[in-house]
């Protein structure tokens, strides 16, 4: 047990960040529970915060180097993400191949064959509350319904159903489900860049999504419980517009 | 069941150069830009506050090139994790200059660990330190501050000073300065309290 006073005199050193890290970890605990440590703490670092640019009146400045390693470390982060990236290559690839691009025309015409049949094998199963507006825009031509294949060696499908208003439904019931540390995540690639469009949990069903602007493709990965701003995880399912 | 969208194609920072005579956005929704991924947003917010937290970092590090390295590490945890700033608890500024002095003083204290022999030599570092006349507050240019830092008794400047602007731990402080612990302490904290007083007695803190 800590005493009143005590604490608060930690808390000002913790302030400065000149506890030791036991001695962080008590003052954290006790930020954690107490909404009135955390205000005094706001008040330090307000104080410290205005003497840190007062002492220094005329700073040097960072080269800019910094701002384009900070750059150069986001877009390698994009990067880093080597399967949502090949789906972007992917995707460049078969807007120039003629080839390809029919073939995966029939591959995708198949799919969407195979995946209305395994939509129609799945209405019982599917949960019914967003089964209305899911009608809805499977009856509306302007809306863009895609089948995300699999990417992989595991088994999966899902299908998407886009309204021209960039409201969006993902029924990917037909993914097997992960452990509960894990999430499936939905993305999609907008002007040519990769976006989560949300994050589907373990065990996903129908889930609502929105999208602004000109979607080229879907996918699906596989990432940490809680989703991730950009993909670490493996892609599990794909859809191209122009494949 | 699916979350939040994250992204539109109109970004914050395409809205402000749109916008003839718009608003300048603030820090908080510059931050909610940014957890949209807006890197257009990350650097009108790095044009603001960069220069601050470069300047932080070096007065403690001392070497340009930690306190660049501090810098860059500072965007990019608000790149990451911009849900981290609460604008409910202050501004961004406090917020990005108490990660900066944090990350700072890690990256010191570790540089410290590893050069284990020196731990004689860096006691007398802050002997020395409180030895000599504080140059801290020479360029404080705010006569507001340097008044309020005038309130300050000679054993919570040192304190303060030390702590915060050296990077020294409260027991290296007591240690050197040949008082309690528990003294140095409290002294941060009647001399933070003092501050505040000042502070916003003179309208610079809300």
């Amino acid at each position: 047990m800590i005493a009143s006073d005590d604490i608060h005199d930690l808390l000002a050193a913790y302030a400065v960040d000149s506890v030791s890290p036991e001695e962080r970890a008590i003052v954290e605990l006790a930020l954690s529970r107490d909404p009135q440590l955390r205000g005094e703490l706001d008040d330090h670092r307000v104080v410290l915060g205005i003497l840190a640019d007062a002492v220094d009146p005329h700073p040097s400045t960072p080269s800019p180097l910094v701002w384009q390693r900070i750059t150069a470390e986001i877009d390698g982060a994009e990067e880093v993400s080597p399967r949502l990236a090949s789906v972007r290559d992917i995707q460049k690839q078969r807007r120039f191949s003629k080839w390809t691009a029919t073939m995966a025309f029939a591959a995708m015409a198949l799919a969407l064959l195979l995946g209305v049949s395994v939509y129609q094998l799945q209405q019982e199963r599917r949960t019914p509350v967003f089964e209305a507006a899911i009608q809805e825009l499977l009856d509306d031509p302007t809306a863009t319904v895609a089948t995300l294949e699999a990417a992989g060696d595991v088994a999966a499908e899902a299908r998407i159903v886009l309204g021209a208003d960039g409201v969006g439904y993902v029924y990917a019931d037909n993914l097997p489900p992960l452990d509960a540390s894990r999430t499936y995540q939905l993305w999609a690639i907008v002007d040519d860049r990769v976006i989560s469009a949300g994050v589907l949990g373990a065990d996903p069903d129908d889930s609502p999504f929105q999208v602004v602007g000109d979607v080229a493709g879907f996918a699906i990965t596989e990432e940490v419980a809680g989703g991730v701003p950009v993909s670490e995880g493996e892609t599990i399912a794909v859809w191209l517009r122009n494949a | 069941m699916l979350l939040l969208a994250k992204e539109s194609v109109e970004t914050v920072s395409e809205k402000q150069s749109s916008g003839a005579g718009a608003l300048e956005p603030s820090d908080a929704n510059l931050v909610v830009a940014v957890a949209r991924f807006d890197q257009g947003a990350l650097s009108e917010l790095y044009d603001r506050h960069g220069t601050s937290v470069f300047a932080l970092a070096r007065r403690l590090v001392k070497s340009r090139e930690l306190a660049e390295e501090v810098t860059q590490e500072i965007f990019m945890r608000l790149w990451n994790r911009p849900e981290r700033f609460d604008p409910s608890r202050g501004s961004l500024r406090s917020f990005l200059l108490a990660d900066t002095h944090g990350r700072s003083i890690d990256m010191l204290r570790s540089e410290l660990a590893r050069k284990e022999r020196e731990k004689k030599e860096h006691v007398m570092d802050v002997r020395h330190t409180a030895d000599i006349e504080s140059q801290v507050w020479t360029n404080v240019a705010s006569e507001e501050i340097r008044a309020a830092v005038a309130t300050l008794s000679d054993g919570e400047r040192k304190a303060i000073e030390l702590a915060y602007f050296s990077g020294y731990t409260y027991r290296q402080v007591a240690e050197a300065l040949g008082e309690p612990e528990g003294t140095i302490k409290s002294r941060i904290r009647t001399g933070m309290k003092r501050l505040k007083g000042q502070l916003t007695a003179s309208g610079l803190m809300p």
